[in-house]
């Protein structure tokens, strides 16, 4: 593979999953990690299933994406993501067995998780194979990252030495605040990598 | 001679945010005195936790946000004060420093600190508390209970308050002149109704506080008090009851006329007023705590810029005086 | 609703003792004089005397002459006399009213008729002034003003409302205009108020136009250690740097702090007191607001025009935010027709 085209892809899969992280940033898939994301099992459960769902979709679109008209996709794409739920599931329910019972409804409503449907939609028709598997990859890193960071805080809170807040904490109103601070964090990240490539004067 | 230059204008008006913040600490402490009389020293240090907990918590994220310390108006302290007094007062010494902290932290300094928050940082870390502590929150001492434990945990016996009792749909069992002045289980300087209204009328008169607000809220709760009583006694009673129970009077005077998460605008205010009375008895009838009033703040703050816009939008943007 | 600020006024002190004469420094030139007009001179005749006596509106700092020109194209019906301080340290209009009423009610005669107004009265702050000028001078006719700063702008709008255009002319300008027309005498003086915490004794002076500045100070025995001087009002006025400017017409008043005054800035918190201040109507929080914007929409800009600089806004804020500021920044916006 040549190096220019290399040196692109880490840039691509290293926004996805940290610097541009799309949770946060652009409040994609926000609603699993916080109504879902209080206890670490869940938020492993649920980033294995994102990878399983997200993976074929993106590689799907990818192929075929453009031969589909505009209007038709968002149908397609939803199509082809409660396809894949079902393989995605019989996984994850055999690497971790009994995950998708306990999941609840949060393991189907994966199928319309918004940043899976909105990376096939818009990213993987117009971008090459390998740009589109780091970028799924990469949003899978990421979303696993921020979920699992959630649900181990407010697991500890909910289990831990520090009295238990019983309902509150699992609400999603914490997970929302939570997020929020990460999303501070993530911009004071970028702002110093700006400032620092700034007085480099040079690429980041 | 050593002049120096300075841009006009060369004099001020005597009220600043500081002065205003100190009215506000000062009517507030005057509310410690009744709970202090009944129940010994531990509101006070409750309270002195809190704005030590709240003002901390202020200074740390100036220094992170500005690299300076910025401690020159006293609003930390205020909203320190606000949740202590609504918290019982037998709550465990951390609740109010935990509700407190929570108010500073995610509800006032990542905005901005003073100025620039859109919600009420007091009526946030209160509907925190409510929402992952409520048997805590709203579990009162009993009247009699005498001087409570300074420090630890308070093992009194509790009794319901008026609230409770009207959200069950049964009339309270209190003479009025107890709820007058206090006695009867409640948030901590929530109860002493004629002490909160003797604030208020300080505050008014000091202008720190918009009396329009407090007076379209408070008409809107009576109305509805009237026409709708929660148990079964006559409009009077009901009004009565409605207004000298829970933290009605108190948000009225102390958190739904601060300044920057209300309107600005004379009109928007007295809407303002309006709707924050209607949603504090919606919560009231519906909500799933015997107090809804501080997520009915919370609501309204939402609400305030909309009612703003608007205002300018049916006016024009110049004001009413707008000649030659 | 009272638009306007109330100010602690300081006034009391200044007006105890009579005006006083400072000595004429070294190297000013004499008082010039030239041909009075003969007889009842007619409204051409009074502005020619106005000229050449070179004299200054010390309230607009403008040629008198050039001032009634522009109020006779106007059309303004009612010549107001001011002998109104808005400043709360300043004196010298009044001063001039007291010292010299037979000459501003004489003077206000003349200025009427050059401008061409049918009505002519003399403005002073409150019905306590207005009756000491009685006991003077029982014919005079008074309008009271009020206390609440700005006190012109609000009398103004208040005069206007029954119709009619009203103008100020400065107490001092009209006493000059009056001995202009009688003794053919050019504008040569000025009362000054010197107050202040700098100063021992707050007082009226009557002092030489062209005086240096450190003359008068030192007549007056402002400290050493005096670390801000402000001429012309302490709202509206110029910090001075260099004692050694000369004392104009329109210096009106000179105060000197021993300590500037420092005012902490906070955000607004939204209290609304500066639109309630504002005299025109304007609302300078929510200019404030869209001004802080790297682009402002001058839509929501609208009637930053009518300012008239008086600086309530800015003085009311209880966070300390230079309003005014940002008011007259959107009027240059809206002035400039750089409506992008």
């Amino acid at each position: 593979m040549r190096r220019g085209l290399k040196k692109k892809i880490r840039i691509i899969f290293l926004n996805s999953a940290f610097f541009r992280n799309p949770v946060p940033v652009a409040a994609l898939s926000i609603y699993p990690v916080i109504a879902a994301g209080y206890s670490l099992q869940n938020a492993v459960e649920l980033s294995l299933l994102f990878l399983f769902l997200s993976v074929p979709v993106g590689f799907l679109f990818c192929l075929i994406g453009e031969m589909i008209p505009l209007w038709v996709r968002p149908a397609a794409v939803l199509a082809a993501s409660a396809v894949f739920y079902l393989p995605a599931a019989r996984l994850l329910e055999s690497m971790i067995p009994g995950a998708v019972a306990a999941l609840g409804m949060f393991g189907p409503l994966m199928i319309c998780n918004s940043l899976i449907l909105s990376r096939a939609n818009v990213y993987a028709p117009s971008h090459i194979g390998w740009a589109v598997a780091a970028d799924t990859l990469g949003c899978a890193v990421g979303f696993a990252l921020v979920i699992c960071l959630t649900g181990a805080v407010r697991g500890l809170w909910l289990s831990g030495s520090v009295r238990a807040a019983e309902g509150g904490v699992s609400l999603p109103f914490f997970g929302l605040i939570f997020v929020g601070f990460l999303a501070a964090f993530l911009q004071w990240v970028n702002r110093r990598r700006t400032l620092r490539t700034g007085k480099r004067g040079g690429r980041p | 001679m050593n002049l120096t230059e300075m841009k006009p204008p060369f004099i001020r008006g005597e009220t600043s945010v500081a002065s205003m913040m100190r009215d506000m600490l000062f009517a507030l402490t005057l509310l410690l005195a009744l709970p202090v009389v009944r129940y010994g020293p531990r509101p006070a240090v409750a309270a002195a936790l809190t704005v030590l907990v709240c003002v901390l918590c202020e200074l740390l994220f100036t220094l992170m946000q500005t690299k300076t310390t910025g401690l020159s108006d006293g609003s930390a302290a205020v909203t320190g004060m606000v949740v202590a007094l609504l918290l019982p007062v037998n709550a465990p010494l951390w609740l109010p420093c935990a509700a407190g902290a929570f108010a500073i932290a995610a509800a006032k300094a990542p905005f901005g600190s003073t100025g620039r928050n859109p919600f009420n940082p007091a009526a946030a870390g209160l509907a925190f508390a409510a929402v992952c502590w409520p048997q805590l929150v709203f579990s009162y001492a009993a009247t009699g209970s005498g001087p409570l434990p300074l420090f630890g945990d308070c093992a009194v016996q509790t009794a319901p308050s008026p609230a409770a009792v009207l959200k069950q749909g049964l009339p309270p069992n209190i003479l009025p002149f107890e709820m007058l002045w206090g006695n009867f289980a409640g948030p901590a300087g929530a109860t002493a109704v004629l002490v909160v209204a003797a604030c208020g009328l300080y505050l008014f008169c000091k202008r720190v506080a918009q009396w329009e607000i407090t007076a379209c809220f408070l008409l809107v709760v009576i109305v509805i008090a009237a026409l709708f009583p929660r148990a079964v006694f006559d409009p009077l009673s009901s009004v009565k009851y409605e207004l000298l129970s829970g933290s009605v009077l108190f948000c009225s005077v102390f958190m739904v006329t601060d300044p920057v998460t209300s309107p600005h605008t004379t009109a928007a205010r007295c809407v303002y007023g309006l709707l924050s009375g209607a949603l504090v008895m919606a919560f009231r009838w519906f909500g799933a705590y015997e107090q809804g009033a501080v997520f009915a703040v919370l609501l309204s703050n939402a609400a305030a810029p909309v009612l703003d816009d608007l205002v300018f939008r049916f006016r024009g943007w110049g004001g009413e005086l707008a000649d030659a | 609703m009272q638009r306007g600020i109330k100010l602690e006024q300081h006034k009391a002190e200044s007006l105890l003792h009579p005006v006083q004469e400072l000595p004429d420094a070294a190297g000013l030139p004499p008082p010039k004089f030239f041909r009075a007009p003969k007889g009842r001179p007619d409204w051409e005749a009074v502005l020619r005397a106005a000229e050449e006596a070179e004299i200054t509106d010390e309230f607009e700092d403008v040629p008198l002459a050039e001032k009634l020109r522009r109020m006779r194209r106007a059309g303004v019906s009612l010549a107001l006399a001011c002998c109104v301080d808005e400043d709360p340290y300043t004196t010298s209009a009044m001063a001039a009213l007291r010292e010299q009423t037979d000459g501003v009610i004489a003077g206000l005669a003349l200025a009427a008729r050059a401008c061409g107004a049918k009505k002519s009265e003399i403005a002073v702050a409150d019905r306590r002034e207005k009756k000491e000028i009685l006991r003077r001078s029982p014919e005079a006719k008074l309008v009271v003003a009020g206390t609440r700063y700005p006190a012109r702008a609000l009398l103004r709008r208040s005069l206007q409302a029954e119709g009619g255009k009203a103008a100020f002319v400065g107490a001092q300008a009209c006493a000059a205009l009056a001995a202009a027309v009688s003794r053919g005498e050019a504008q040569h003086d000025a009362i000054v108020t010197v107050a202040g915490s700098g100063v021992e004794i707050p007082r009226n002076v009557r002092v030489r136009i062209g005086t240096p500045l450190r003359h008068l100070l030192d007549f007056c025995g402002v400290h050493e250690r005096t670390r801000l001087i402000v001429t012309g009002s302490s709202v509206t006025g110029r910090a001075v740097t260099d004692p050694s400017v000369p004392v104009t017409a329109a210096t009106r008043c000179v105060i000197a702090m021993l300590r500037p005054p420092r005012y902490k800035t906070y955000a607004c918190i939204g209290c609304g007191r500066c639109s309630r201040a504002c005299p025109r109507g304007i609302v300078p929080w929510r200019i404030y607001q869209e001004m802080e914007r790297s682009r402002p929409d001058p839509l929501k800009l609208l009637n930053a025009r009518s300012c008239i600089d008086c600086a309530s806004c800015s003085m009311i804020c209880p966070s300390g935010l230079d309003l005014a500021a940002a008011v007259k920044r959107a009027a240059a916006i809206m002035e400039s027709g750089d409506l992008h």
